[in-house]
């Protein structure tokens, strides 16, 4: 079976030391008997994590962000600011108002 | 250093020189590879190499004798590559003993049987070894490093004697192992190929025959090579054939293994335990694996920002960079089991504003133009099985297995 190189190395020259992965050396004519190790490791691997929880933490955060950020709230959150700050000027300029009449009504008075 | 007298030098070389001779013609490989063995230091090396400059007449020693002078081209080269590497000169070192490897590998062609392929071995490993050395010393004196390819030719004509008929073949994947090595450090991996079609393809191999040490080096090397080329289950058989086979209490390979077959296994939807990235020290890896497993697109860029100049230099940061369509699938997913159970009636119609929201909050910034393109291209690959009401800018995900599973197998590319 050909195995194509499709990805450059550098220049050698600069990268005359690269490699930091160098498999050590066995010792020759060492033998191993692995095949109890070798069934362990073969057990690290989970491929059925891909399931339908969605009790995490992050999973809890993200359906909260997209409960709080419903639809509707980004169509009338701007018209409710706009209505508070129209309110509000309304009532500070009769707030204003009101300090003024009772203001004159006061030096009025002290006449 | 204690004074050695001229009496002493003549013994210590002429014990050399028999024990030479005596391994050779009664085939122990076992004496014979440890008069070959510079690197291992040994304390009869090196005081030969001191007795070498008391008595400087070696030479003729050697071609005066009837027992030594049959291997006068071995030894002579040998002796004079000794001195060389006893002073540091290591450029001539490695001149001198690849001309007595030269002399080694003739006789060794002579020899019908096997005996002496250990002894080989040694001399190939020896040959790389002291190019290595000799490039550095090249390399700090601003000269050009050429010591380590013109090893790797070397070794490619031993590679050639072994390759035979005989018993002498077995020895083969030994060789292919120290090319590759050679290669690999140099970084012409594109020369692997022709030794590695000689191994697969010819038919006087078996690769069974091979030692199981070969075997896994051999693995491990030509797994790598997949993983470059982005063949992931070619590197996902031959990698998980590595790390089966090797040597338990060989740690440092067995985490050398990993770092390249963990990228693997995510390519192809499988995640390594926890445990398995603590023991081996590979904990560069969690946070990729934890945001797999999440749905995380802000933890995975974050993963490969912190980890980067390490992901480039092993190669593999294209192979991760590239999860980034799993983890897309994951939060997909997430987003749409979270609306089916609030309204399991319209939970499979997933407005596109809503993916927007969740990546707004994952730090990602798209418009709901950026975020169609991306699910497009998950329905392309077969990340996600739906269709688009464009108008509407929803994407109607299928009503049975909306995203389906990797099942160990890439995703389409």
């Amino acid at each position: 079976m050909e195995i194509e190189t499709k990805v450059a190395i550098g220049d050698p020259k600069i990268d005359l030391f690269e490699d930091d992965d160098e498999f050590e050396e066995f010792q020759i004519n060492q033998e191993w008997d692995e095949k109890e190790e070798g069934k362990e490791i073969a057990q690290q691997w989970e491929d059925d994590w891909d399931d339908d929880d969605v009790n995490d933490d992050f999973s809890l955060q993200l359906r909260r962000e997209l409960e709080n950020n419903s639809e509707k709230s980004q169509v009338y959150a701007p018209l409710f600011f706009l209505l508070l700050r129209l309110i509000l000027l309304f009532v500070r300029q009769s707030l204003d108002g009101i300090m003024l009449y009772c203001f004159s009504a006061i030096v009025e008075n002290s006449w | 250093m204690a004074y050695m007298s001229m009496g002493e030098a003549h013994r210590r070389i002429t014990d050399y020189l028999n024990r030479f001779s005596d391994a050779v013609s009664s085939q122990d490989v076992a004496s014979l590879k440890q008069l070959l063995s510079f690197s291992s230091n040994s304390p009869s090396l090196l005081s030969l190499a001191d007795s070498l400059n008391v008595f400087q007449d070696a030479n003729r020693l050697i071609k005066q004798s009837d027992n030594y002078s049959p291997f006068a081209d071995i030894t002579v080269p040998l002796f004079r590559s000794l001195q060389h590497y006893r002073t540091g000169n290591l450029v001539d070192a490695y001149l001198a003993f690849e001309k007595s490897a030269n002399a080694f590998i003739q006789e060794f062609r002579n020899w019908e049987s096997a005996w002496a392929l250990e002894a080989l071995y040694v001399i190939a490993y020896e040959i790389r070894v002291l190019a290595e050395r000799a490039d550095r010393e090249l390399a700090s004196n601003g000269k050009s490093p050429e010591k380590l390819k013109a090893a790797g030719s070397f070794l490619m004509k031993v590679f050639g004697v072994l390759a035979g008929k005989g018993s002498k073949r077995v020895g083969a994947l030994y060789l292919t192992c120290q090319l590759f090595k050679i290669y690999f450090k140099l970084g012409t991996v594109h020369l692997c190929r022709s030794v590695i079609r000689s191994i697969e393809t010819a038919r006087i191999f078996d690769f069974e025959e091979f030692p199981k040490r070969d075997k896994v080096t051999y693995m491990y090397y030509t797994g790598r090579l997949e993983v470059f080329n982005e063949n992931f289950p070619a590197a996902d058989q031959k990698l998980s054939y590595a790390l089966i086979n090797c040597n338990p209490r060989s740690e440092a390979n067995i985490r050398m293994i990993l770092k390249y077959l963990i990228p693997v296994k995510l390519s192809i939807g499988i995640l390594p335990k926890d445990w398995l990235l603590e023991k081996y020290n590979l904990v560069e890896y969690s946070n990729i694996v934890q945001a797999l497993r999440r749905g995380d697109l802000r933890l995975l860029r974050h993963a490969l920002e912190e980890h980067e100049d390490q992901f480039l230099r092993s190669g593999v940061y294209l192979v991760l960079e590239k999860l980034e369509l799993q983890v897309y699938q994951r939060l997909f997913k997430k987003i749409y089991i979270i609306q089916k159970q609030k309204d399991p009636s319209k939970a499979h119609q997933m407005k596109l504003d809503v993916i927007v929201k969740a990546l707004k909050w994952l730090e990602m910034d798209m418009d709901v133009d950026e975020v169609e393109c991306i699910v497009a291209i998950l329905i392309h690959k077969n990340l996600v099985k739906g269709y688009f009401a464009h108008k509407s800018k929803v994407v109607v995900l299928s009503k049975q297995d909306p995203f389906p599973k990797l099942n160990g197998k890439p995703v389409n590319s």
